[in-house]
This record gives C-alpha cells, structure tokens and sequence, in this order.
C-alpha cells in the first residue's frame, strides 16, 4: 500500500470517528417547531390547549396564529423555557431526545363543529422557513337544547385600576317535570354536572387581576355536600372511605326565573349564580371563560322513573377593560382614590402648643371604592397650611375603603388660632370625573415658645456678641453633623469583661494582704523560729562540746553536749532547757510518742554527761560519739514524727 | 521619699492602661470612607429621600458592628432632615450613653422631641450621682477600672508601709471605685439592660393585651414619636411602659426599638 493511501484511509478512519457524532449531534440539534393538543376532542366553545415548541431555535419570538381566526378565537396564554432531555430505548434502539428552547401556550377555541385540522405554524430560522406539523381536533356541537343555558357577565363592563369588578357565571336549569317540579334539579344525577371555570385558581389568573377572595374561601362558601355542580373537577375525600375521593359539589343559592323554552312557554327555571369580585392592577382588557358545562339532566318521566339526557355546553368568553383614569381635568390635589368617598376626618392632637412643638394631624379619608393607589397628600403644597406650619412626610394606613394619612406638624408662629381646612380630590365612578371631599378647620392655640439661655447652649460660639444676652430659641433646624474621624470609632463597652477586672484586681489585693499577713505571723513566731533552728542548734552544740572534751575541758564539754540534747527538746515545746534533769528529758521524749530504747539511750547519755561532768573524765572518751549518734537518732525519729522539719 | 515616686509611677502607669484601651478601637479605612460617603450625600442633599439615603449609609456604619455616638448623632440628624422624626429621635437616643455631655445631641434630641426646654424629671439617683449625664458611659467604665487599680495600689502601698496616710488613700479610693463603679452599674441598666423604643408609624392603638382583640389601653391612640420601655415582647407585640408608668400592647411593627 502506497503512503498516500495509507494516509488517506487513516484520515478516512479519523473523519468517520470524530465527524460522525457531531455530524449526528448536529442533526439532533437542528432547529424544529414541534406542535401538540391537549385533547383531541372538544365541543363547541370548550378550549383546547395548543403547545407549540420552538426547538433548537436561537431568539424565538412568538409563532404568529392569526391564520387559525377564521376557524378559533385564539389567545396566547403563556409561554415557558425548556431545557431537558430524556433517553428512549425501545427494542434496544437508543434514542435521545433533547429541548431546548421555548414553549409557547395557545387556549383555542373552535368557532364551529366538525373535524378540524390545525395548520402547524411556520417561523424563520436563519432564512429557512420551519413549519410545525398539521393536527386535527374533532369538535362535537353544543347541545341543541333548552334544558340548561349558562352564560357570564360582568359587572361593571369598564373599570378603573383598583376599582373591583365581579364576573359571574349564570346557570340556568329548566325545572324538573311535573309532578317533582319542586326538587332540585341538581339533586337528582348520581353524578354530578362537572363546570369548566377558568378564573377558579388564583394562580391562573390574567397577570394584574387579583381576586378580592381566595380560591378556597370563595369555594368554601359555595360548598354544598348534597347537590350541585363540580367545578374543575375537583375532589374531596369520601365519607365512606379513606381510600376513594368524590367529585366535590358546589351550589349557590338557587333562584326562580321565568323565561321562554324552545317551544315559546314560559317555563320556570333554576338559577345558580356564580360570582367572584375581582381588582385589576394594570389597565387593559381582560377575557374571563370560556366555561364549558357537561352532565345529565333531568328532561321527562316515563313509567314513573325520571328520564335524563347527556348535555354538553359552553358559555362565551367575556372581556372586561380596565380604564386609566382620565389625565384632564385632573385635579393637584388628586390623592389616587378611585370611587365615592362621603367624608374627610382631621383630628389635630394636641391643640394648645407652642411654637415649635411637634402636632400630630390625622385625616381619614372614608367612603366605599378603592384606596390601593392612594398617596399621601402632600401638605407642604397647601399655602393656608405652609404659611403657619412647617410640614413633614406623613404615613399612610388603608383598612378597606378607609384611608387615614398622619402626619406631624410644628407650628412656625404664635397667634395661629385655626388650622385650615384640607381638600382632597379623588375619582368618582358613579360621575366619571374627579370630586373633593374637604375636612372642617380645627381650633387650635399657639403660644410664644420658651427661650433658651447661652448657658444651655454649650459649645456656640461662646464669647460673641450675645454672651450676655438670652437667644432666642430658634424654632428651625438641628444642630450640624460630627464630621470629625476622631470622633468615630467603636465606643461599646463589655461591661462584664471591665466588672470582671475589678473583681480580679479585688481577689489579688486580698490574697496579697492575707499572704502578707500570713508571712507576718509566721516571721514574728519566736516558737516557731526557736523549733526551726532546734537541730542546728543543737548540732553546734555537739561540736562545741565534743572540741571542749578533746581539749581536755571535760567538765564545759560535758554542758554542751548535755545541753545540745536537753536544747533541742526544750527547743521543741518552747521551754526552758536549763534545769532539766534526764528524768524530765524522758518524760518530754514520751510525751513526743518516741521509742522507749531511743528514750532510755538518751537517758543513758544525758547521766552520762552529769557523771562525766562531776567524775571528772569518767565515760568523756565516748560521750561524744554516743551523744552524737542519740542525736542524730533523736532528729530523725522526731522528723518521723513531724516534730521537727 | 523613695517610695513616693515607686507608688505614683506606678499610678501613673497603670492609670495609663484603661484609657489606652479605650483609644485602641479605631475605626478601620472602610467605615471611614463610608463616614465622609454618608457626610457627602448628607451635605448634597435636597430632598427626603437623598436625607434618607444618608441615613442608609450611617445606619450600615452602625450595623458593622461601630456604635459611635458621633454615628448615631448624624443618623439623626439625617432622620430628621428626611422628616422621619421618630427615627430621628430613636438614633439620638442611642447617642446619648457615648455623647452624655454633649449639648448639640442634647438641643436635637429636645428639638425632634418638641418639648422646648422643659426639662425631664430626673430620678432621685441622678441628683445623688450628679455626673450621671456629664459622663459617657464608656468613660465611667473606665473610671471604674482606673479608680480600681488606684485603690489597689494604695492598698498595698498601705500593707508594705507604715504612714497610715496610705491607708486613709486607700480607703477613699476604695469607696471612690465603689460608686464609680455603682454609677456604671446605673448606666448599665438604663442603657444596656433595658429595651426602649419610639413609635414610628403614624399612631399606635395600646391595647390591653398582645392582639387585636384586645380594648384600646388608652383612650387616645399613641402619637408618633412617643417614647416608652418595653417590658417583654410577646411574638408580633410589646409590652410598654409609658413614663408615667401606663402599660399597654403595641404591635412591634408600628415601633423601633433599641
């Protein structure tokens, strides 16, 4: 094989490695439009959800529906971001499934029966034109019947932002054959006729409209365990079971209504009133239904038994505008209060006041309408008020239709013996122009206010001019800001950590006077001191003694050892040496609990010395050693004891 | 002789180390630059909200962990610029335990509280401590710990020596340190121990219990601005005292508290 070849193939062989799975990646990324239903079949007026999914399409917009009018009225519901991707292994054939891009949600709904196909919509993709597949919907036709009608309304038709406004879903069921008339025509289904609702859930609301009564309070006042309609198909737990639930049932109080049947007879039906009050936030329009109604009904009786038939019904959609209000004429007192307000309450607390001290005026603006968009009026722009008052931010707080402003005032001048009215403009709905409720002027009593000697103003400008004159206290102003760095910095106290100090340096000081005193004591001992010193002492006396015998001074050498024994024992109990006989030197050696050999020795040794003293130089050869070796006898055994240290 | 110049150096020394400490806690170059920040927008500022945003950044000095009564005494002052008088009042108070003697803090507080120069009644303790609110509670601490260490020195001046002078010394300084350290102790429970707070929402209906079920306390609501002492908070609500001593329950949104 030539080279060329060789390299050929191998670049081949690289190609086919490492282009392929991008070659398939890039084929699994294309851009695609993919469409879906969320049913196959509806009725007439009954919505369907129609998905569009712009796939692998970068900046999507929107897929322009309006070649789908002539067949739906079509509304955009949303859209939403996709990013997923799953794996799907069938008969060992792996295949991936990627979105990303965005969903777009569409409520169509069919104008007419019949079975109707959806073109897919088309978009523009980098020059290309991409076009969604084509599905169909079967579309069953509306009952044709006078059993039950349904229809909405709302009332008022045109409203302003924050004005409530209440839909109402209307359903009316032709009463029961004679001779049960009187029975309830939504008692009689073993099942119950299921509504459609789409303003129920509170998160499905158009964005900017609120309902004035949460989903499950609204419900639990129509709740009805007996009888009535389910709506939305909604299930509660069942009485009979833990394990089943049963469609939940809701009611509204019925009411008779006479209207003409398919044949022209007037014909009493039951009326079963929906109503839920809204407030829209945002102007513009707003659509509420379709609602869609399915479930027998009771139409005759044969043979005693009561006869049902299956009916199927929409009711359409309708639109509510939500309306800026006006611009002209727009009064510039205009607080934001939409509705009809009777009253304008001021209530100034306190009245008798100097100048300068701080009134607390409170307004409630009252009435029935909406305050959400209301604003504090700005007081500081009313002259009659600006004139005699200085005028701070004033807070607002709303209690249903009832706004109260609080503000606080100082008042600038003594004399002022009323304060002004106050006007406030909103927007009435019943005339459709702005109106102005305007609150009663208040007596009040306004003194001069008190001065404020040099004295107290400590750090002005000390020596001027007015050193000796009171000023005036000005009824304006703060003094100016700290600017000085030197002046911040963290000045917290730990308190605990400073108290703790104090108690320590308080326990130091007594250990050092007790210590002290402690010390004193025992310096100033002359027991303790005489016992300390016993031994040496008394070993200095051995030695003196024991040189006095080796010089031949038997009868001094004999003293000195005699009084080195009877030292140190006399040493030991604070006594006197002198005068004691071997018998009292026996007699404080057992009274110190020592061994009775150890006494006798000691005995032996102190006769010893008296006869060695009064012999002349009987026994003086060994006194020494002996008394040496009783000594140290002595000293360790009284150590053992702890009578010596 | 002698032993005169060992016992004042040492004095001196350890008088040296209370305020030392105390000088030690500058602040850093941020809180710094934030200071003359909030000095800037306060100085440019025209309207409320530009006093409010002051405000803001003094707060945010505050909320690092710096409680300068310089701090609190612009915070406010911007309040009160901004026309928020019961805040105002509020960040004055909370100057005063750092800026006792200070009269500028003292006109703005009688100012935002509207009261003129009537002067409060002050309890029978402030007239026995006479300096209570000459002096900074920070420096009463330190006072506390100077005068300790005096009288611990004199102590054992007067254990290791004869004169007897030194024993009297010691005893003054002991009883000096005793109420220095009582006085501390009352600015303590005043400023440290005890809750206080202002209403800040418009007004406030006291009730006679923490709910909204409960009678009106009083039979006027409680103006903006009023003062009071918590007694204990009870989830959503307070328990006040007035100063002269009326309780009742606010809801805690309607009021700051410090």
């Amino acid at each position: 094989m030539s080279m060329i070849k060789r390299y050929s193939l191998t670049a081949i062989s690289f190609l086919l490695v490492f282009a392929m799975p991008g070659m398939i990646l890039a084929a699994e990324n294309r851009p695609e439009v993919l469409v879906q239903l969320d049913r196959e079949r509806v009725y007439v007026g009954e919505p369907v959800t129609y998905q569009v999914i712009l796939n692998h399409v970068k900046n999507p917009t929107p897929p322009d529906l309006s070649y789908l009018a002539d067949q739906f009225t079509v509304h955009m519901t949303g859209g939403q971001p996709m990013n997923s991707s799953f794996v799907q292994i069938i008969n060992g054939k792996r295949t991936e499934k990627i979105r990303r891009g965005i969903a777009y949600f569409y409520s169509l709904t069919a104008k007419s029966a019949g079975v109707l196909t959806i073109p897919g919509p088309s978009v523009e993709v980098d020059g290309q034109t991409i076009r969604g597949q084509a599905l169909t919907l079967q579309v069953v036709p509306a009952s044709l019947q006078d059993t039950v009608k349904m229809d909405i309304t709302v009332e008022p038709a045109e409203v302003y932002p924050t004005q409530p406004f209440t839909v109402t879903l209307t359903v009316l069921v032709k009463s029961l054959p004679e001779p049960i008339s009187g029975r309830n025509p939504l008692g009689v289904q073993s099942t119950p006729p299921m509504l459609s609702i789409p303003w129920v859930a509170d998160n499905e609301l158009p964005d900017g409209v609120k309902a004035k009564q949460d989903t499950r309070a609204w419900l639990n006042s129509l709740h009805n365990s007996q009888s009535g309609f389910g709506i939305n198909r909604l299930r509660g737990s069942s009485p009979m079971s833990f394990f089943e639930s049963r469609p939940l049932t809701f009611e509204p109080s019925p009411s008779h209504v006479m209207r003409k049947d398919a044949a022209g007879e007037m014909v009493d039906y039951w009326q079963y009133k929906f109503s839920r009050t809204f407030v829209a936030s945002r102007i513009g329009s707003y659509t509420f239904g379709p609602t869609t109604l399915e479930g027998e009904f009771g139409t005759g009786l044969s043979g005693g038994r009561l006869e049902g038939e299956e009916i199927h019904l929409a009711a359409s959609p309708i639109e509510i505008a939500v309306k800026q209000v006006p611009q002209a004429n727009r009064p510039n007192g205009y607080c934001g209060a939409i509705g009809s307000f009777s009253s304008l309450e001021s209530t100034l607390n306190p009245t008798d006041i100097r100048v300068g001290d701080p009134v607390t005026l409170t307004l409630t603006l009252e009435g029935t309408g909406s305050v959400d968009n209301i604003s504090v009026p700005d007081l500081a722009k009313v002259p009659a008020i600006a004139k005699n008052f200085k005028t701070y931010e004033g807070t607002l707080e709303t209690k249903g239709s009832t706004a109260k402003f609080v503000y606080t005032l100082r008042p600038l001048d003594e004399g002022v013996t009323e304060f002004p009215q106050i006007s406030v403009a909103y927007f009435n709905t019943k005339t459709d122009s702005f109106a102005t409720v305007e609150s009663a002027p208040i007596a009040i009593k306004v003194t001069k206010a008190e001065k404020l000697s040099t004295s107290q103003i400590v750090g002005t400008s000390g020596g001027g001019r007015n050193a000796n004159h009171d000023l005036q206290l000005s009824r304006e102003g703060i003094f100016a800001n700290k600017t000085n760095l030197d002046e911040v910095h963290d000045q917290s106290v730990r308190p605990e950590y400073w108290l703790a100090a104090i108690g320590g340096l308080g326990l130091l000081y007594l250990i050092i006077y007790f210590g002290t005193r402690k010390m004193r004591t025992l310096i100033q001992d002359k027991s303790r001191i005489r016992r300390r010193s016993a031994v040496s002492r008394a070993r200095h006396r051995l030695n003196e003694g024991t040189k006095l015998l080796h010089s031949r001074k038997v009868e001094q050498g004999a003293d000195e050892i005699r009084l080195a024994i009877c030292g140190l024992l006399a040493d030991l109990d604070d006594s006197c040496e002198s005068g004691m006989t071997p018998g009292d030197a026996r007699r404080k050696l057992e009274d110190f609990e020592l061994e009775t050999e150890l006494v006798n020795r000691v005995g032996k040794a102190l006769e010893t010395c008296d006869a060695t003293r009064y012999s002349g130089n009987g026994g003086a050869d060994n006194l020494a050693d002996e008394a040496g070796s009783v000594l140290d006898d002595m000293v360790h055994s009284l150590k053992n004891r702890k009578l010596l240290k | 002789m002698k032993q005169y110049t060992i016992l004042t150096v040492m004095l001196v020394s350890f008088l040296a180390i209370p305020f030392g400490l105390g000088g030690c806690n500058r602040v850093d170059l941020d809180t710094a630059t934030k200071f003359q920040e909030a000095e800037k927008v306060f100085g440019n500022a025209k309207t409320d909200d530009e006093y409010l945003k002051a405000a803001g950044i003094y707060q945010s000095i505050a909320d690092g962990g710096v409680d300068s009564g310089a701090v609190y005494y612009n915070l406010g002052n911007a309040m009160m610029k901004a026309g928020h008088r019961a805040e105002a009042i509020a960040a004055y108070r909370k100057a005063v335990p750092y800026l006792a003697d200070d009269p500028y803090l003292a006109a703005n507080l009688r100012y935002a509280r509207g009261e003129g120069t009537v002067a409060e009644a002050r309890p029978m303790i402030e007239h026995l401590l006479f300096w209570q609110n000459r002096i900074s509670y920070p420096m009463k601490v330190y006072l506390s710990f100077s005068l300790a260490i005096v009288a611990f020195v004199l102590g054992l001046a007067a254990i290791f020596t004869q004169p007897k002078f030194w024993r009297w010394a010691a005893v003054t300084a002991v009883v000096a340190t005793v109420v220095m350290v009582l006085s501390t102790a009352y600015d303590w429970q005043r400023f440290d121990a005890t809750q206080h707070g202002v209403i800040t929402s418009g007004e406030s209906i006291a009730r006679k219990g923490g709910a909204e079920g409960y009678e009106p306390a009083f039979t006027e609501p409680l103006a903006n601005g009023t003062e009071f002492t918590v007694i204990k908070p009870r989830g959503d609500w307070l328990q006040i005292s007035l100063p002269d001593d009326k309780e009742g329950w606010i809801p805690k949104k309607n009021a700051t508290v410090f």
